[in-house]
């Protein structure tokens, strides 16, 4: 457990000192001090649009964040041989896996909390100043971003995953990004082939395949509050703790697999 | 030394073209189009996860595309393409109330587009069921342009009850019922609508369409004056100012010409109304033979 910490706390050092996130984070701070401008354009609904703004702001960055970070996290110290010495150690495999893994998550979660603190900063100094009698549905924005934070966490866990198979960076990068894409769009496709729009001359297999996919790749979906958030809609208690526990056994699969490849490795 | 004055040199040769590009860009660019958007399916999935924000950018696009096409270059905006980048909007969000608003504003005064309007407004309000403005708008197309104040009525009543501390739209669900005068209720209606129009485009539709309905209400009110005096209709608008009962005749804002119909109501050449095609393109209102109907 110790091991896990001490490569937890040197990867949390190593990424709130990476370049890469710090600029990052100077443009999500861009972005979000735009957030005025762009609501500025709504004829009907400002502050809805403000809120929609800030969280895709966040989730598009955070989303961006995950796939660099993730794979700056063990494959570029694979290439590089850094962690040669230290895999060299008795130490257990696992512990490298979980303490890198839980260092990711301290940086995605300070990412997503910087971000998320800084545009309700900004929502709340405009809403106040339009002095118009809406209020800031705070703990919707909070579990909007709990999502981001769920949707990040599982793709790390995959990136984790393919890090630990792949040879070059290159393929973890890249089916990452599939995943991604897969996972973010599997739901709709699902939703669109049950609605009955396509014709009776949709192939039955690629149906098939559809469901397959839905069910092994991850629903990216499941964690998108953000409407809950921008229209100050009701959301379940329920609905939040089904997101959360299927986003952590998902991530807690793929880190279990990571494991075992990893240990099986030859380096 | 050197550097510094061709620094110099370049800033002003940017400042120069800066200053004069404008100009030649206006004279030179092709016209102005609002591109259809790719099937919903392609931009559910090309959102990433950001459905609501892609909504809002095609929303932005479509008010930028109308801005510039009506009130920068003076011509007249695609409607037919508005109504689809409208609906592929509210199709990714169908809550993003922007959409509703602004096609209620640029699309209600066409007779022929109202059936699809009232499907994108129910499609709003089954998805926003607390906003007033939804039933308000639907209420108000079914009882001015298709005349059908039975499904007017259901709709403001429905606009009055989520909106209980405005008496308006409970006297205008009154009079759709009885019957009452449509210009007036028109001029109500428009009020209401200059009233929360925070966009300058939209708001100067509306002040027009109100000061045509207010020169129709004014000559109305001058035919029953004439008919009380004389005891017959008059034949020609022109007979209101022969006999003194007006000292002249209101304009058209939209450029035509008031006359009095069959039926004893007056009605402008030009219709009150814009075009609606099917392939896209929009009409100005035009002067045509027949007898024309009068939309609100």
């Amino acid at each position: 457990m110790q091991s896990i910490i001490a490569f937890a706390l040197t990867t949390l050092k190593g990424g709130v000192r990476d370049r890469l996130l710090q600029g990052l984070i100077l443009v999500g701070f861009l972005l979000i001090a735009s957030t005025a401008m762009f609501s500025s354009f709504s004829m009907r609904q400002p502050v809805e649009v403000a809120i929609n703004y800030g969280l895709s702001v966040i989730h598009i960055l955070s989303i961006i964040m995950t796939l660099f970070f993730g794979l700056n996290l063990i494959s570029r110290e694979l290439d590089s041989k850094e962690n040669h010495f230290i895999l060299s150690q008795p130490i257990p495999r696992s512990s490298y896996i979980m303490g890198k893994y839980s260092g990711f998550l301290l940086n995605i979660f300070l990412i997503v909390a910087i971000l998320g603190f800084f545009s309700t900063a900004g929502l709340l100094l405009m809403i106040s100043g339009a002095n118009n009698g809406i209020s800031f549905p705070l703990v919707k924005f909070v579990s909007a971003l709990c999502g981001i934070f769920f949707s990040c966490a599982i793709l790390g866990a995959v990136i984790v995953l393919f890090t630990s198979v792949a040879t070059s960076s290159i393929f973890p990068f890249l089916m990452s990004c599939a995943v991604y894409a897969v996972g973010e769009n599997t739901q709709t496709v699902k939703r669109y082939l049950a609605s009955g729009m396509v014709g009776k001359d949709f192939p039955p297999v690629f149906r098939v395949l559809s469901d397959i996919i839905y069910y092994i790749f991850p629903n990216f979906a499941l964690f998108d509050f953000k409407a809950y958030a921008i229209y100050g809609l009701p959301l379940s208690g329920r609905l939040l703790l089904v997101s959360a526990a299927y986003g952590g056994a998902y991530a807690a699969v793929c880190l279990f697999f990571a494991v075992i490849l990893f240990e099986r490795r030859d380096i | 030394m050197k550097r510094v004055g061709l620094g110099i040199l370049l800033l002003l040769v940017v400042a120069l073209t800066t200053y004069y590009y404008p100009k030649i860009q206006e004279t030179y660019e092709p016209p102005l189009r609002l591109h259809r958007l790719p099937p919903i399916l392609a931009l559910r999935i090309g959102s990433f996860g950001n459905k609501e924000l892609l909504s809002a950018l095609i929303f932005y696009n479509t008010e930028f595309y109308f801005g510039e096409k009506a009130g920068f270059r003076k011509e007249t905006p695609e409607l037919k393409l508005i109504y689809d980048a409208l609906n592929k909007a509210t199709d990714l969000d169908p809550r993003n109330m922007d959409c509703y608003y602004f096609a209620q504003g640029t699309l209600s005064w066409i007779k022929p587009a109202i059936p699809v309007l009232n499907r994108l407004l129910k499609k709003g309000f089954k998805h926003r069921p607390w906003d007033w403005y939804l039933p308000f708008f639907i209420g108000a197309n079914y009882y001015f342009q298709l005349k059908d104040p039975i499904h007017a009525a259901k709709y403001m009543k429905e606009a009055a009850r989520l909106n209980p501390r405005s008496p308006l739209y409970a006297m205008l669900a009154a009079r759709m019922l009885y019957q009452g005068n449509q210009t007036e209720a028109g001029i109500i209606y428009l009020k209401s609508l200059i009233r929360e129009a925070a966009n300058p485009i939209l708001r100067k539709k509306f002040e027009k369409r109100l000061h045509a309905l207010e020169a129709i209400f004014f000559l109305e009110k001058g035919i029953k004056r004439y008919e009380n005096k004389f005891g017959k209709r008059p034949v020609k608008i022109g007979d209101l100012v022969k006999a003194g009962i007006i000292s002249e005749i209101p304009t058209d804002p939209y450029g035509g010409v008031f006359y009095i119909g069959k039926d004893g109501r007056v009605y402008s050449t030009s219709k009150l109304a814009e075009g609606w095609r099917k392939n896209g393109s929009h009409k100005d209102s035009k002067i045509k033979k027949g007898v024309p109907k009068r939309g609100t």
